[in-house]
């Protein structure tokens, strides 16, 4: 381990987000390394976006099928740094954790995807960045589909996301038995869409 | 020009799969222009995937190649689907438009099913009996249906048993059956299968309301809870509403229907056909002009032409080809305002598994058994648990209001409560306004040129106050059940869609002030059919689409000159 201080922004696990990258160049790759690890940090339990390959995850998806947002992470990710320099003195990645939440929260809308759109306008007309404001909760939203999305999509690695929150996965059925109050879902192995695609046995037909 | 075919469906999916199946079978030839694919029926075999369908939508066309626009009030500018097509890339919260390819909808509904009450064909009626004709709030357009429960009864039981449907009857001639909905309409005859099985926490909402004196029973539920005719029974994945099903479960007429109708010889799918014009000639219907798959136009005449494809694009076809005499065509537009209520039972109920309608629901306040109230409340909601089929990303988007959506809290949050949410939701019917319309948007268009339609429409007073008045009945189950956490989404919704959409080619029989008769045949161009639930004179507070169903057989027999 590198000897930081508590408190400065750690750096991606070794051979964490070495995927390459279709999109991002490296310093995008690092600054959305450092907000996503902010939106599901690692701690205490080492299941964060981090490990669970998030910005790979962004990577794919802007690459490909969010093609029509590449234009507002490009100016997102160079809008986010000027403006720490300008307010912080460094870039994103360069700044503390708490300092890097404080900034994340500025542009924080709070809204929930079904109001995004109905209140965008109005709320990015109150923000001093409007970019930012849109940039933060587009982020925000790829980083949770990058934790629990399947993971032939390239996020949520060796099930971190899955593991985080108790959910088995791509399974083909639930037997009575696991269906009743208070059966711990953790018992079953966790399966990705793969899986089921490699050893696929059509009970009915 | 090619040579005239008997019938055109246009859209295979719950009404538009029946109508092409029941006519083939009937030796009609039928020539089904389908928007999506023609599906195999073992297409979705790995269907367990939320980005591709929940999150990205897979099975819906998409707001750019279909737009439709949405403003509260006239005199604003409408703006494509704000809550739908916002700057976060997903489709969700709502599957709309709905569903293209054979299925439709019924790819990836949830499949709950009711048949209407009694009072829901009489609700103006009923309305001025209880209240006086003072009751009707002014400006709306709230009428009687051109006939009743028993007219519709024989084809709702075809529904059940033609199609499938899991289900306990609660009244079969008269005499109440124990375990079943106390308050339903009187049936001829119980459910082909039993009900599904639900999800834990199911248990803990039976055990509330009875306590409280309510009277839950299991949804009615277009799923096989075993092997039915061409459905196989459920295996309660949990990966239902909004996705296709994977064994063939869920009642869905790609696998109930459209098979039946090629399986006679006289059912011929076009798929990738987008039908851009209805053609008339005079006073009857002529065809229809289509754009296929590589973009070519193609024009085919038939002697009769079944419009299909959800109350919306049947009511933008219509108003597209000048079909609209008397100024009716996207009147009297009607959804449905959803009530979501969330919250956390103390014991892991694992709200991933199994269907949506895997679950109980009480109608002790539904439609006309509300009981007075302070808030001017005249049509009820049935109250239904949501015990299951909650995958990670869509309950990632419900937490408790106040609480930041990110960061160390929301982690920890999410990863201890995932497990145990449970969430009620009802149904309030909105009611027809002046003020509630569809019409062709002046200032969008579609990429082949055609104009997008146009939804005006805003909650009202009785809307507000019937999530009102739902919310407190919730909260008090909710106590019951000893939720550790409870919230309500926003009232008003942000969204004013619900996949419910009905009553904008309303039937009736004064062709002044209907645009389809009784069986969906347009009162302005002969042999036009236009169905689904753009027919609805008013909306029930219940899920739409097996009376939509039932309709559909009833068209069908219509056509075939059974009745």
């Amino acid at each position: 381990m590198t000897n930081h201080s508590p408190g400065s922004a750690s750096p991606p696990a070794a051979g964490v987000n070495l995927d390459g990258f279709m999109f991002f160049n490296a310093t995008e790759a690092r600054t959305l390394d450092a907000m996503t690890a902010r939106i599901v940090p690692s701690e205490p339990d080492g299941l964060g976006a981090r490990e669970a390959g998030v910005v790979t995850y962004l990577d794919h998806a802007v690459a490909g099928y969010f093609r029509e947002l590449q234009s507002i992470y490009r100016v997102g990710l160079q809008r986010l740094d000027s403006y720490c320099l300008a307010k912080a003195g460094a870039v994103f990645a360069g700044l503390s954790v708490s300092r890097q939440d404080e900034i994340l929260r500025e542009f924080d809308t709070g809204i929930g995807v079904s109001a995004a759109g109905a209140d965008t306008e109005r709320l990015e007309a109150d923000s001093v960045e409007p970019i930012l404001t849109r940039f933060f909760a587009i982020v925000r939203e790829h980083t949770i589909q990058g934790m629990f999305c399947d993971p032939i999509y390239g996020g949520n690695r060796d099930f971190v996301g899955w593991k985080l929150i108790g959910f088995p996965g791509a399974q083909w059925e639930y037997t009575e038995e696991q269906m009743r109050p208070g059966f711990d879902a953790t018992t079953i192995p966790i399966l990705s869409l793969a899986d089921l695609q490699r050893s696929r046995v059509f009970r009915h037909d | 020009m090619t040579k005239k075919k008997e019938a055109i469906v246009v859209g295979l999916g719950a009404s538009g799969g029946i109508i092409a199946a029941e006519l083939a079978k009937a030796g009609v030839k039928v020539t089904a222009l389908e928007k999506g694919p023609h599906y195999p029926e073992d297409h979705f075999r790995d269907k367990q995937d939320e980005i591709r369908y929940y999150t990205r939508g897979a099975l819906v066309p998409h707001l750019s190649t279909n737009p439709i626009t949405w403003r509260a009030r006239d005199g604003q500018t409408a703006r494509l689907l704000p809550w739908a097509s916002g700057p976060l890339g997903t489709t969700e919260p709502l599957h709309l438009p709905p569903s293209i390819g054979t299925g439709g909808g019924t790819l990836h509904w949830g499949g709950a099913v009711w048949r209407h009450r009694e009072a829901d064909f009489h609700m103006r009626s009923a309305l001025i009996k209880r209240y006086g004709a003072a009751a009707i709030p002014e400006g709306t357009s709230i009428v009687d249906w051109p006939f009743g429960y028993d007219d519709l009864e024989p084809y709702y039981d075809r529904v059940e048993w033609e199609l499938g449907v899991s289900g306990q009857a609660g009244n079969i001639n008269g005499e109440l059956v124990a375990g079943g909905n106390p308050f339903e309409a009187p049936r001829k005859r119980g459910y082909p299968m039993p009900p599904l099985r639900s999800a834990a926490a199911n248990s803990r909402f039976v055990e509330a309301t009875r306590r409280l004196g309510l009277h839950p029973f299991p949804q009615a539920a277009a799923i096989a809870s075993e092997d039915y005719k061409s459905l196989k029974g459920c295996v309660y994945c949990g990966f239902c509403h909004g996705y296709p099903c994977h064994v063939n479960a869920k009642q869905t007429s790609h696998v109930t229907s459209v098979p039946e109708g090629l399986a006679s010889g006289n059912l011929d799918i076009i798929p990738f056909a987008r039908v851009i014009q209805v053609n008339r000639d005079g006073g009857r219907v002529k065809g229809v002009s289509y754009i296929d798959a590589v973009g070519k136009v193609h024009e085919i005449e038939a002697d009769i032409v079944v419009l299909a494809t959800y109350s919306l694009e049947n009511t933008r076809l219509l108003l597209q080809s000048g079909i609209n005499a008397n100024g009716q065509v996207g009147k009297h537009f009607m959804t449905h305002c959803f009530g979501w209520s969330t919250g956390v039972v103390p014991e892991f109920t694992n709200s991933f598994m199994g269907p949506l309608v895997g679950a109980h629901v009480v109608d002790d306040y539904t439609s006309e058994l509300i009981p007075d109230n302070d808030l001017g409340v005249v049509w009820g909601s049935p109250i239904t648990s949501f015990p299951g089929d909650t995958q990670p990303i869509e309950a990632s988007h419900n937490t408790p209001p106040g609480m930041r959506k990110w960061g160390s809290e929301y982690k920890e949050w999410f990863a201890s409560s995932y497990r145990r949410i449970f969430s009620m939701h009802t149904q309030t019917s909105s009611l027809p306004y002046a003020g509630g319309y569809c019409d062709l948007d002046p200032n969008i268009k579609d990429p082949f040129g055609q104009p997008a339609l146009r939804i005006t429409h805003d909650w009202m007073p009785h809307d507000i106050n019937s999530m009102k008045f739902f919310t407190r009945v919730k909260q008090a189950i909710a106590k019951e059940m000893g939720m550790t956490e409870f919230w309500e989404e926003p009232n008003p919704p942000p969204y004013h869609l619900s996949t419910h959409e009905v009553g904008t080619h309303r039937m009736g029989l004064d062709p002044e002030t209907s645009v389809v008769d009784p069986y969906g045949e347009s009162h302005e161009c002969e042999k036009l059919f236009a169905v689904g639930g753009g027919q609805f004179p008013t909306l029930p507070s219940y899920n739409p689409t097996m009376t939509i169903q039932a309709l559909a057989f009833l068209t069908a027999d219509r056509i075939t000159g059974k009745i």
